[in-house]
């Protein structure tokens, strides 16, 4: 049953990389703009023919 | 570039494809699109070019018009310079710079979608991150390839001009005390997690001496930083209140909170028990998510109101030399209003031309005028007093800076608030009672079984929730105000709903309110007037917004415009000025016959077929207009449902030719006075107030201010004009007065509501605290059921309100 001090620490480490992870995107600025991403998702890109723009994931070719 | 001009097939006014604005007789065609001016088929070429016509397909007419540039100069050249590269700029190198521009023609998503592909438009620009509720656009671009100037020049021609403010630096949001909550939640979440899967053995039941112990510390290492980090609030809070003598709702909070954690280290250090650290950061967790889900509606509620329900005053804008009415909310800076004698100005600017004399009471309370020199700044909230003048507005329009003034000490009114002042009573009352509930159960739990008494205290202390008190009233009125403004009714704030629900008695205006400023014609009699004298008369009609003055000046058409001075607006009689030497005077016939000689052999009384202007010219009466009234429609079944739960009265400046109408319009026994100066008004609202009444009136603002102050509730009409009177507390659209019975129903059901809301808290606090003291509450339930019981009052209060509109098809 020694095992479980290891696993118990395992899970603490993983959990506190994912709190650092939350820490991090709070404080770069991921939940600042809750309102834009929910509009920009519903925007298409009409334009097969042109590049897509550095760095929009965001948007879609549509047929 | 641009596409030939050809003459359009049928002679009506299209709307420009690009902004939505009238096109002129003959215009602009590209591509079977109607265009209304260079401007909007440029930027059309523009995006055609580059087979961005998306734009226009996400929304109708989403540009907007702006002038092309002329004259050499950019204004945008000051952008290259070094310092105020420096001061904008939030990143700088030699290959990538970035900066945040507001943007504050940002309306809709095809702004989003437009903006978000400038690097499409201009190559050297990496990204451009639209924000939409702040209206910023966040750019990164290579300073090699482009510079800033020729970046904003293309986003100025799109029609999308950036706002440069001295400052240069936007304003730090709050974004800050958001994210410190942020970061509490996913602390308390983590630690809840964690401890609910340490504990997982003991909720089982299963004993393992050896993990207990480890677990167990664990446990209180892992609430450390929950207690440490994300209870702060709630101490920094309580600790606040205690140390001005009071107890606020926060101080039981934090009581249990510190009662939890000690007597569960205790247990721990002790080896007497598990502890109820799980309930502890539970507690935290959910608090802390209902905090963020509160404020998130708030911030939704009050960005709604800035945004979505606008004051419904609107501006005379020119564009070129016609002058056209414009919604205030839709007003953007570059443009060129006129703001006559009483009109507020809406928004900071400059003065271009006219001899400017602004009141600036509603701002700073002083009444005297103070003179602007053409070219220095005029700024929002002030009134013209005078000779209409030419603002260029360089703002956008700030509905909480006008909100504001509006709601300011000065105007307020000393009247009881019902609800309100339940509200402060029960809240005072709460936590007192509930400390002493929660040291009564402590004193009987320490005697009965103490080992349960830490864990039923806490229960006690959060699972008792004034939310009711908190949200209810807020929210409801919050709602109510959105609903009405939506509607046409702008609230000054939200007491004003509950003056609205109390009202017993509606008084209202006849001129400008019951009837309105239509195209019934006009009829002269007397010396013929010369062409020179029609000019005359329209140069000084023009100043004023009076409804008489405007119909006038339809009738007369357009005519040049003429320099007046020493403009002066009497309410109630009439308006004089002097054009070149020439005194020009139109009004009442015995305010002109004080200015000018003439008719002294016609007989006095005046004509009971409508209203008269007198005209009288360089010292020597002409004659007058006769001005047939014109009631607004659907008048009749408006003021008979009204008339069923509310006493009715009309005070009128005018004679009695309308009484037939009036006395037939109204139910019986209503009171009708004609002939009432603005005091006879104000006099006759505070006899009825003496009688007991709850008095509504609805003016239109001119000669009926005092009288709009000295009632409960003071709803001034607009139609076409920013008229406005600080001592109103609503105003509403000229086309929202017919469902006036239904907006006061609402208000009424809505302080029902609220009643509701208290009654089902009160019901929620007596269970829950029975359940906690009787020792069947665990912490960790009350823990969720009190942010539960915040959502609950929240949604109730939300659906029922907008169920209450629906009833009123609102």
């Amino acid at each position: 049953m020694s095992v479980m001090f290891l696993l118990i620490g395992c899970s603490i480490l993983i959990a506190l990389a994912f709190l650092s992870l939350f820490l991090w995107s709070v404080n770069a600025g991921q939940y600042e703009d809750t309102c834009t991403p929910s509009m920009r998702m519903l925007l298409e890109d009409e334009r097969p023919a042109a590049e897509p723009p550095a760095g929009d994931d965001n948007s879609h070719s549509a047929a | 570039m641009p596409a030939p001009l050809q003459p359009p097939p049928v002679a009506e006014v299209t709307r420009c494809f690009h902004c939505g604005n009238d096109c002129p007789p003959q215009p602009l065609l590209a591509e079977s699109h109607s265009f209304c001016c260079e401007g909007c088929v440029a930027v059309w070429h523009l995006l055609h070019d580059l087979r961005l016509d998306h734009y226009y397909a996400l929304n109708t007419h989403p540009g907007t018009r702006t002038e092309p540039a002329e004259g050499a100069a950019s204004p945008f050249v000051c952008l290259d310079e070094p310092e105020t590269c420096d001061r904008l700029c939030s990143y700088r190198s030699e290959s990538l710079s970035t900066l945040t521009f507001h943007i504050p023609a940002i309306h809709c998503s095809s702004c989003i979608w437009l903006l978000e592909k400038l690097p499409a438009l201009q190559p050297g620009v990496n990204r451009c991150e639209v924000n939409f509720l702040r209206r910023e656009v966040h750019l990164s671009w290579d300073p090699r390839r482009v510079k800033l100037s020729a970046i904003a020049g293309l986003l100025a021609r799109l029609g999308y001009a950036p706002h440069l403010t001295l400052s240069g630096a936007p304003e730090k949001p709050r974004s800050r005390s958001n994210r410190r909550l942020w970061y509490q939640v996913g602390v308390a979440g983590f630690s809840f997690g964690n401890i609910m899967l340490l504990s997982f053995p003991e909720y089982l039941g299963l004993e393992e001496r050896q993990f207990a112990t480890l677990f167990g510390w664990l446990n209180l290492v892992l609430a450390l930083p929950v207690l440490l980090f994300s209870c702060q609030d709630y101490f920094k809070s309580a600790w606040q209140s205690l140390r001005n003598g009071q107890i606020n709702m926060d101080v039981p909070l934090a009581l249990g909170m510190i009662v939890l954690f000690s007597r569960s280290a205790w247990e721990i250090v002790s080896h007497s028990g598990a502890g109820y650290f799980d309930s502890f950061a539970g507690l935290l967790f959910f608090l802390l998510i209902g905090k963020a889900f509160q404020a998130r509606t708030w911030d939704a509620l009050s960005f709604d109101r800035d945004y979505k329900s606008y004051l419904p005053l609107s501006v005379t804008v020119k564009e070129g030399r016609e002058e056209k009415p414009l919604a205030v909310a839709q007003l953007r800076p570059g443009t060129v209003i006129v703001t006559r004698h009483g009109e507020l100005i809406p928004a900071d600017g400059v003065l271009l031309s006219g001899n400017a004399r602004i009141d600036y009471s509603f701002v700073t309370g002083e009444s005297d005028p103070v003179k602007v020199a053409a070219g220095e700044k005029i700024f929002a909230g002030g009134r013209q007093v005078g000779s209409r003048i030419e603002i260029a507005v360089d703002r956008e329009v700030s509905q909480s800076y006008l909100a504001r003034l509006w709601n300011h000490e000065t105007f307020s009114k000393p009247r009881e608030s019902e609800v309100t002042a339940l509200a402060n009573r029960v809240g005072r009352s709460f936590t007192h009672r509930l400390l002493f509930i929660a040291a009564g159960a402590a004193a009987f739990w320490l005697w009965y079984d103490p080992a349960r008494t830490a864990e039923i205290v806490t229960a006690v202390l959060i699972v008792a929730c004034p939310c009711a008190l908190a949200l209810s009233l807020p929210f409801t009125l919050g709602h109510v105000m959105r609903i009405l403004g939506r509607n046409g009714l702008y609230l000054k704030g939200p007491a004003t709903v509950e003056q609205l629900a109390m009202a017993d008695t509606v008084v209202f205006d006849k001129t400008g309110t019951l009837t309105q400023a239509g195209d019934a014609e006009a009829q002269w009699s007397g010396e013929a007037l010369s062409e020179q004298d029609v000019k005359h008369l329209a140069a000084l009609l023009i100043q004023s917004w009076h409804p008489l003055s405007r119909r006038l000046l339809r009738k007369l058409g357009p005519q040049p415009a003429m320099e007046v001075t020493d403009f002066e607006e009497v309410p109630g009689q009439g308006i004089t000025g002097r054009i070149g030497n020439l005194t020009v005077t139109a009004g009442r016939r015995s305010f002109v016959a004080a200015l000018h000689d003439g008719f002294s052999d016609h007989p006095e009384e005046a004509s009971r077929d409508g209203a008269e202007v007198w005209v009288g010219i360089n010292g020597k009466m002409k004659g007058r207009y006769l001005l047939r009234d014109q009631f607004r429609k659907n008048l009749s079944a408006a003021l008979e449902r009204l008339g069923t739960q509310y006493r009715l009265a009309v005070i009128s400046g005018d004679n009695d030719r309308e009484r037939g109408t009036l006395t037939a319009l109204l139910p019986p026994g209503s009171e009708i006075r004609f002939r009432q100066s603005p005091e006879d008004k104000l006099n006759f609202i505070h006899s009825l107030q003496q009688r007991g009444c709850r008095v509504l009136m609805v003016g239109d603002g001119l000669n009926d201010a005092g009288a709009l102050r000295q009632s409960d509730v003071g709803m001034s009409v607009s139609e076409d004009s920013a008229s406005f009177t600080p001592g109103s507390d609503a105003i509403a659209a000229a086309s929202s007065l017919e469902r006036l019975g239904a907006f006061l129903q609402f208000s009424r059901q809505s302080l029902r509501i609220i009643r509701w809301s208290f009654l089902l808290s009160l019901l929620y606090n007596l269970t829950g605290v029975a359940f906690a003291v009787t020792g069947h509450l665990s912490p960790l339930v009350a823990a969720v059921l009190m942010p539960a019981s915040s959502l609950s009052v929240i949604l109730f209060t939300t659906l029922t309100t907008h169920l209450a509109a629906r009833r009123q098809r609102l």
